[in-house]
């Protein structure tokens, strides 16, 4: 369950160029909820999805990740939330490029310390969910974006996160790739994942659960 | 997994990773050379420099002839009746032998000709110098006299082997003497050297034997296994006659007199020839400075620029490491542990070609060895590289948050 009490979050703080990108954010989504989180471009919808995500702070309220408060975990916490908690799916599909599908996959796997579990046959598991373990050992660079983004969910999925957060995932991918995409959320939803996406699109949001609108930087 | 992450990160920008192992191993190159130049020159100050502890002089004298007698010099204890005072002697002796090989003509006449070098070491000058061998081994200073008596020899055309036995000739008198080393060409012996007689330093001290030019061979063997032998020998060469403190200087004159009645060649007092050594190792330390500085700082340049360049280029990868777990900080490491192993690549590279090097010598004569000084000046460098591989990496990833290269990307 997540949780956000009146969440504010200022850019250049204390700058000529301060700007006040959330405005007091409440919300609170369950497990396993599909949730989209929509809003004009510069409204604060990617902001808040990397406050949730643990890789950006925040000014003032309180986030709660079952019911731990995030401003009190060290740094090491934090980067175990991300690793073993969330999985993250960017607009841009954040692979290492130079990479092959498989090792961009173990690179959660690799970084959670896991001792004595096969991790190939883990990230393999992976990419077989998104249709991708034929490709395991083709470098990233040489893959189509639809292709990229089944990398970057079995990336997301591997450690098997209760929480997915997505952004834009659909942005760079053509209509009937993002269907693809959003039918591989939906499964991953129906085995109780708790999935947020950021999109500016409105048929993808409607797919959703719930909306959340966000507008210069307030819920809506 | 930061190891595999660095190894990983040298795979994939192999080129510029292999370019700046290069570079480190040619720096590493250059800087062993350096120091084996310097160290070198240490090499062969360092045996003689007991001498110059005490107040005496250095001489190089040619054929010494006992004033009172008329006859040869022939060892170390007759040099100790010639001069009076409680003195130190270390001396080299020219024996009067001959390697025939089966071309000796004797004409029956009172003269002593050799077609090669025979010196006699004191234990004291064959224990404070070991010159290099190509073969078998120097002397062993415990081993009593024997009735064979060991020998060190140059390069030769008559393919001695080592253990092999052979036959030399004073006259009509044989001695056996068996071959247990044989010396490296071009390789420095305690012996009369072409070095100045004006200025004299350590390097009057040594000769570089090299066969082609000298047209002879050395034999060198101890003067206290020829003793008992029916051999002539004349002190001939370096010698060094020092004094304890307590020794007046009427008596250290009168001494220095008394050995210059023999026919000296060049002379110098201890104290003379140690400030000329210090003097010449030092100025050429002083010349291989600058260009040490100059290769510390074009290498700190290049691994600046260089592991500022791969951090640059690695942001955005630490930044999709960081959302999967890494913590920021550790990222500067991944590009720690890839210098890491460069620094290694080019640390062997440089040490395997040295190895090379030293036993080919392709470099000429270029004076290049391994030792703990060499080892040391390369680890320093090594340092200086993994600081600043560290520091710039942490610097430019410090001013950027993961967030904010996810954006800008």
């Amino acid at each position: 369950m997540l949780t956000l009490k009146n969440v504010h979050k200022i850019y250049n703080k204390g700058k000529a160029n301060e700007f006040e990108a959330l405005k007091g954010i409440d919300f609170k989504i369950d497990d396993g909820e599909l949730v989209a989180i929509i809003g004009k471009s510069g409204a604060g919808k990617s902001t808040l999805l990397h406050i949730l995500a643990c890789i950006d702070s925040y000014e003032s309220g309180e986030y709660y990740i079952d019911n731990i408060l995030v401003k009190k975990l060290s740094e090491r916490k934090l980067a175990d939330i991300r690793n073993r908690k969330i999985g993250m799916v960017m607009q841009d599909f954040a692979l290492v490029e130079d990479f092959s599908c498989i090792e961009n996959v173990l690179l959660p796997l690799d970084f959670s310390h896991k001792k004595g579990a096969d991790k190939k046959e883990i990230a393999m598991k992976a990419l077989k969910a998104v249709e991708m373990d034929s490709m395991a050992k083709k470098p990233v660079s040489k893959l189509s974006g639809g292709q990229k983004q089944r990398v970057a969910i079995a990336r997301a999925i591997v450690n098997k996160p209760s929480i997915i957060l997505a952004d834009e995932p659909t942005g760079a991918l053509d209509t009937k790739t993002s269907a693809e995409i959003m039918k591989l959320f939906h499964t991953l939803n129906n085995q109780g994942k708790t999935i947020i996406i950021v999109t500016h699109d409105l048929e993808i949001a409607k797919q959703c659960d719930r909306i959340i609108e966000i507008s210069d930087g307030k819920i809506v | 997994m930061l190891l595999k992450l660095g190894l990983k990160n040298l795979k994939h920008n192999w080129i510029m990773n292999f370019l700046i192992t290069l570079q480190m191993a040619v720096t590493y190159i250059i800087l062993i050379c350096i120091i084996s130049t310097i160290t070198s020159r240490f090499n062969y100050y360092t045996p003689i420099k007991e001498f110059f502890n005490n107040k005496g002089f250095f001489y190089n004298i040619q054929y010494g002839i006992n004033p009172d007698t008329g006859m040869t010099l022939r060892c170390t204890d007759e040099l100790y009746n010639l001069i009076d005072g409680e003195n130190g002697i270390a001396a080299q002796y020219n024996v009067w032998l001959d390697y025939r090989d089966g071309k000796y003509d004797n004409d029956d006449d009172n003269t002593f000709t050799s077609s090669d070098h025979f010196i006699s070491y004191d234990d004291i000058y064959a224990a404070i110098y070991t010159p290099e061998l190509e073969a078998g081994n120097w002397f062993d200073l415990e081993s009593p006299p024997q009735g064979i008596v060991p020998v060190v020899v140059s390069q030769n055309n008559y393919n001695f082997k080592v253990g092999e036995v052979i036959s030399l000739y004073c006259f009509d008198s044989e001695i056996k003497a068996k071959i247990i080393g044989i010396l490296k060409d071009d390789t420095k012996i305690i012996d009369t050297s072409f070095n100045s007689k004006d200025n004299i330093d350590y390097r009057n001290f040594y000769r570089n034997y090299k066969f082609e030019r000298e047209e002879k061979a050395a034999f060198i063997m101890l003067q206290k296994d020829l003793l008992d032998k029916d051999v002539v020998m004349q002190l001939n060469g370096n010698v060094f006659v020092t004094y304890p403190s307590t020794v007046s200087d009427e008596v250290i004159t009168t001494g220095d007199k008394q050995m210059k009645q023999l026919q000296v060649m060049c002379t110098s007092t201890t104290e003379e020839m140690k400030e000329n050594s210090l003097k010449y190792i030092f100025s050429q330390i002083y010349d291989l400075i600058p260009v040490c500085i100059c290769i510390i700082i074009l290498t700190l340049v290049g691994a600046i620029s260089t592991s500022a360049l791969s951090a640059k280029y690695q942001l955005k990868n630490y930044s999709i490491y960081y959302i999967c777990g890494l913590r920021w900080k550790q990222c500067s490491y991944v590009n720690l542990f890839s210098s890491l192993i460069c620094v290694i690549i080019s640390f062997i590279i440089s040490i395997a070609f040295t190895i090379i090097a030293s036993k080919t010598a392709i470099l000429g004569n270029t004076v290049i060895e391994i030792g703990i000084w060499q080892i040391s000046g390369c680890i320093i460098l090594s340092l200086l590289y993994m600081f600043l591989s560290l520091l710039l990496p942490i610097s430019i990833i410090g001013r950027n948050t993961p967030n904010q290269v996810l954006r800008a990307n």
